[in-house]
């Protein structure tokens, strides 16, 4: 595809919170969206698996929102299985126009300590950092 | 009222070619310079590495930046970062006020925005008026500095934006 054919793209993309700041996962990655309330004892395959904590996995700061604020459990695609996560809300699904990404501008790049960051989306007044979950879970490793 | 007089063309030219060879030579290069200052420091930056002046906006953070890295800003659809130029020079942070300006600047083949504390001038300076520094620039600074201005009065430190940012991108700030 050309780069000029890309105006009339989009991709679709789950928001979230994490932290008090805007995240977002490309949609085809992230399998299911549960309550707390759900335990993992409730999914099958999920018998005895804490969830980990994307405010941990990013190494953020955690803030008052984000101990005020309710979490969710996002069933994310990985590799051949699935993994859980912990995000806050608002968790919302929702289709962007390709022009919304943008690359990182050159001087955050060259210093940008966070290897799950992929590229930013800009929405009106709002900014979301794109995350790359291989990437995370690499760094994780 | 004087008489009108014709002349060949040749004449004009020949006439014009004169006014230029005696023209005085004492005709000074100078070079624009843009002043603002951060806290109560002058300083400055060429021209030539500043494309805009912006009006402080919303700047956005973005996660796992270095603390020098306020954000980054929508320049007419661009994202553009934003550098809090007063910590690259080791001076305190202290809370933008309503005079803050961004200057959209140009350096080591990068552009960034740089936030300031107050806009003061753009005005062209004649290449003699600015000074080598002095020895006695704290060490942090002599890296960066070019120059010494005088701008009423007042002592201006003009910087060198190619090596700011080439520091910045190896850790500084």
């Amino acid at each position: 595809m050309a780069f000029a054919e890309l105006s009339d793209s989009w991709l679709e993309l789950v928001f979230f919170q994490v932290g008090g700041h805007s995240f977002a996962l490309e949609a085809d990655q992230v399998l299911s969206l549960q309550t707390l309330t759900e335990t993992t004892q409730d999914l099958p395959d999920r018998k005895g698996t804490a969830p980990l904590s994307l405010v941990e996995l990013l190494t953020l700061p955690s803030t008052d929102s984000y101990r005020t604020s309710t979490s969710r459990i996002l069933e994310i695609k990985y590799q051949e299985n699935s993994l859980l996560v912990t995000v806050e809300e608002p968790v919302v699904l929702r289709r962007c126009q390709s022009d919304t990404l943008h690359p990182f501008p050159e001087m955050v790049q060259c210093r940008l300590r966070q290897p799950a960051a992929l590229a930013l989306i800009i929405l009106g007044e709002q900014l979301t950092t794109l995350l790359d979950l291989d990437k995370l879970m690499q760094e994780r490793k | 009222m004087t008489a009108e007089r014709k002349v060949s063309a040749r004449q004009i030219l020949s006439l014009r070619q004169d006014n230029t060879a005696n023209q005085s030579p004492a005709d000074e290069s100078t070079f624009k310079l843009v002043i603002f200052t951060i806290q109560d420091d002058f300083f400055a930056i060429t021209g030539t590495h500043i494309r805009e002046i912006l009006p402080y906006s919303v700047i956005h953070f973005v996660p796992g930046c270095p603390p020098a890295l306020e954000g980054v800003i929508n320049v007419r659809g661009d994202i553009t970062s934003v550098i809090r130029l007063g910590s690259l020079l080791g001076l305190n942070k202290t809370p933008v006020t309503r005079h803050a300006s961004i200057l959209l600047g140009v350096g080591n083949h990068m552009i960034s925005g740089l936030l300031v504390d107050r806009m003061v001038d753009v005005l062209d300076a004649p290449q003699s008026a600015v000074h080598l520094p002095a020895a006695t620039l704290p060490d942090h600074l002599q890296t960066f500095v070019s120059g010494i201005f005088r701008y009423k009065n007042q002592a201006v430190t003009v910087l060198d934006l190619d090596l700011l940012f080439q520091e910045y991108c190896r850790g500084l700030g």
